[in-house]
């Protein structure tokens, strides 16, 4: 059962400084689901959308169109009350805690204002803070202390804590550990995977980092240009790319010991400009598959006999041997 | 092999306030020619302040100790005429973000024949056809209409391709990249690491590329050097260290990143704790901390570099068996 729906998301920003009223759409139609318990990757460069997905999630930014289910609950129309009670459920970890939190509260404080937000009532507060603290693995004296006296890993504790304390169903993770030192960030995936088998929390983990994912995420979906170009099990996708774009993003990795100087760049540029119209494959303009009818019909999200979706009008021409394996012999 | 670069116990002290902090204790380093150097090491281990020494742009409140001999030359003595002559022509540098390192006031165009005209003396027009030669030695495409283009209409990739192509500008001895791919995405990355590769080639340019990532560091390095709280802690060959690394911080570097391939395990390998920042107590192993194999001698004594192979060494008391380290 799923406890995130998300169908034909449609996301977008008004552009600031045009005469005409210009839009830009930063997501294209986007749909997926996440059960309990897991967690789905969302995967994709910058411009890609990933992050305007957690925001229209969050309700920060208001789509455009589309549906979003929390628990059974439509929540792209609620309003007021009923918005403030749907934030209790689903809970947002952003990549820098050190912008996120309040540099002028104290690591405690920050906590209690969620536990405020959530209803806990003032007595309750201290005792519920340091319980909070003990499951993320912060000893309960740090309470008192200020953002500034804090490691970015502890500092990205106290996030998950105060994203904890209103006990939410779903996390969505906006490149969590991006900032963290590696050895510093594998504490904080493992503390995430430990707090999501004894909650049974459901991820949405947004990340760029393709290594991170593969570790976190039992799904995983690839963003280009506002579209999701591949979804599928992450163990599918990895070993067995089917979008040119996936191939070219693993293939780009540098992996320790993956050997010294051989060809990186798969694919020549970059992405297109945010604004930029496109007709077929957003892809297709970097795509060394790319035929005549990538440039003008868009390609569908088609999922394969095992579930694997892909967008591509050449999926089927990808050799079948995954390129991550071949680029680490 | 003639070293291009020696570095011999090079050490960089901050005062702020009347603080004093250490943030390079003691570096030693070779860079021969042609020769592709890694230093890797988490934020606050020095790589960066090393790397801005070799430079010579620390501000005024760093003290610097040791000798930095570049060609032979001692470069901590150099005069600021002299060292505006050296930088540029004999030694560049590639920043991390190439939008606060390009002047956005200025052409790029003027940006990349400044050094040309400085430094090897061309005309206006000459440096001009040059520049054109270089953009498109990096890749950019309509190269003679984009030199008259301002650094905020190319895309990121695209700024720090410029950025290349101003520091090969004058084909220096060596080159230093302080993590010149980190704010790109990673199939620009690929495009970026792949030019260093090609120019470095062309040239026999030696390079210094300093990264938080082992991964970008081991596909382009030669050798690599590991820091932690201002110390080399291993340095050897790229192949060796990431193979069978002894130091059990670069153990632990290694086994914390997820890999693409192969069997995951359910939960990470973690060293506890964070990077020390700022003072590390001397006369102790600064690792010793975190560290899973760390006995009463680590806490009482530094250890120095000893060799752990044939070409590696690690500064480590009891640095991991052969078996340990596969």
């Amino acid at each position: 059962m799923s406890v995130v729906t998300v169908q034909d998301l449609t996301v977008r920003y008004p552009r600031r400084g045009a005469f005409r009223k210009v839009e830009l759409t930063a997501v294209d139609a986007v749909s997926f689901a996440i059960e309990a318990g897991r967690t789905l990757g969302l995967a994709g460069e910058s411009g890609s959308g990933k992050s305007s997905v957690a925001r229209a999630l969050m309700r920060v930014h208001d789509p455009a169109s589309g549906s979003v289910q929390v628990a059974g609950r439509e929540v792209t129309t609620l309003r007021g009350g009923a918005l403030r009670t749907f934030r209790a459920h689903m809970q947002m970890v952003f990549q820098d805690p050190y912008d996120s939190l309040n540099p002028r509260l104290t690591a405690g404080e920050n906590v209690g204002e969620a536990l405020t937000a959530a209803g806990v009532p003032r007595p309750d507060q201290v005792s519920r803070t340091r319980e909070l603290f003990e499951r993320v693995g912060l000893p309960a004296a740090f309470t008192g202390r200020y953002p500034h006296q804090l490691s970015g890993g502890q500092r990205q504790r106290v996030s998950i804590a105060r994203a904890l304390a209103v006990g939410p169903q779903v996390l969505v993770c906006d490149e969590a550990v991006s900032a963290l030192d590696v050895s510093v960030r594998a504490q904080i995936l493992n503390l995430l995977k430990d707090l999501q088998e004894a909650d049974g929390l459901a991820y949405l983990f947004i990340s760029h980092d393709m290594s991170t994912l593969r570790f976190i995420a039992d799904d995983v979906a690839i963003m280009y240009q506002g579209r999701i170009v591949e979804l599928g099990t992450s163990a599918e996708v990895f070993a067995r790319p089917k979008h040119p774009y996936t191939r070219a993003l693993l293939a780009a990795i540098p992996e320790p010991g993956a050997g010294r100087r051989h060809r990186r760049g798969v694919v020549r540029g970059e992405a297109p400009p945010v604004d930029a119209v496109l007709t077929g494959c957003a892809f297709a303009p970097r795509c060394p598959l790319a035929t005549e009818i990538c440039r003008v019909e868009r390609p569908a999200l088609v999922a394969d006999a095992a579930g694997h979706r892909t967008a591509c009008h050449h999926a089927d021409a990808v050799p079948a041997e995954a390129t991550a394996e071949g680029s680490a012999a | 092999m003639t070293a291009i670069l020696e570095v011999d116990d090079l050490t960089v002290d901050f005062t702020r306030q009347g603080a004093r902090t250490t943030a390079v204790r003691g570096v030693s380093l070779r860079v021969a020619a042609g020769e592709r150097v890694g230093i890797v090491g988490e934020s606050g281990s020095g790589k960066s302040v090393t790397a801005q020494a070799v430079m010579r742009l620390l501000p005024p409140t760093a003290a610097v100790g040791g000798q930095i001999r570049f060609a032979g030359q001692d470069v901590l003595g150099f005069d600021p005429a002299r060292l505006a002559a050296w930088r540029g022509a004999d030694i560049a540098m590639v920043f991390q973000d190439p939008m606060s390192s390009l002047n956005p006031l200025l052409r790029v165009g003027t940006q990349i024949t400044e050094g040309l005209r400085r430094h090897r003396g061309l005309g206006k027009s000459a440096a001009r056809a040059e520049a054109v030669r270089l953009l498109r030695l990096v890749g950019i495409d309509d190269a003679e209409r984009r030199l008259d283009d301002y650094p905020h209409a190319f895309s990121g990739g695209m700024r720090q391709r410029v950025c290349i192509a101003i520091a090969a500008a004058c084909t220096p001895k060596l080159i230093i990249a302080d993590e010149p791919t980190t704010a790109l995405d990673v199939t620009v990355q690929a495009q970026v690491l792949d030019l260093l590769d090609e120019l470095t080639e062309q040239h026999d340019t030696a390079t210094i590329l300093v990264s938080h990532d082992l991964g970008v560091i081991s596909s382009f390095c030669d050798r690599i050097l590991v820091m932690y709280a201002g110390q080399v802690v291993e340095a050897g060959p790229t192949d060796d260290i990431v193979a069978a690394p002894a130091h059990p911080y670069t153990r632990a570097l290694l086994d914390s990143i997820p890999r693409l391939v192969g069997e995951l395990p359910r939960r990470l390998p973690t060293v506890p704790g964070s990077p020390p920042f700022g003072d590390v107590p001397t006369g102790s192993c600064a690792f010793a901390d975190r560290c899973p194999h760390a006995q009463d001698l680590c806490r009482t004594e530094a250890p120095v570099a000893r060799p752990t192979g044939s070409r590696t060494a690690a500064a480590c008391h009891f640095p991991l068996t052969m078996e340990a380290r596969r």
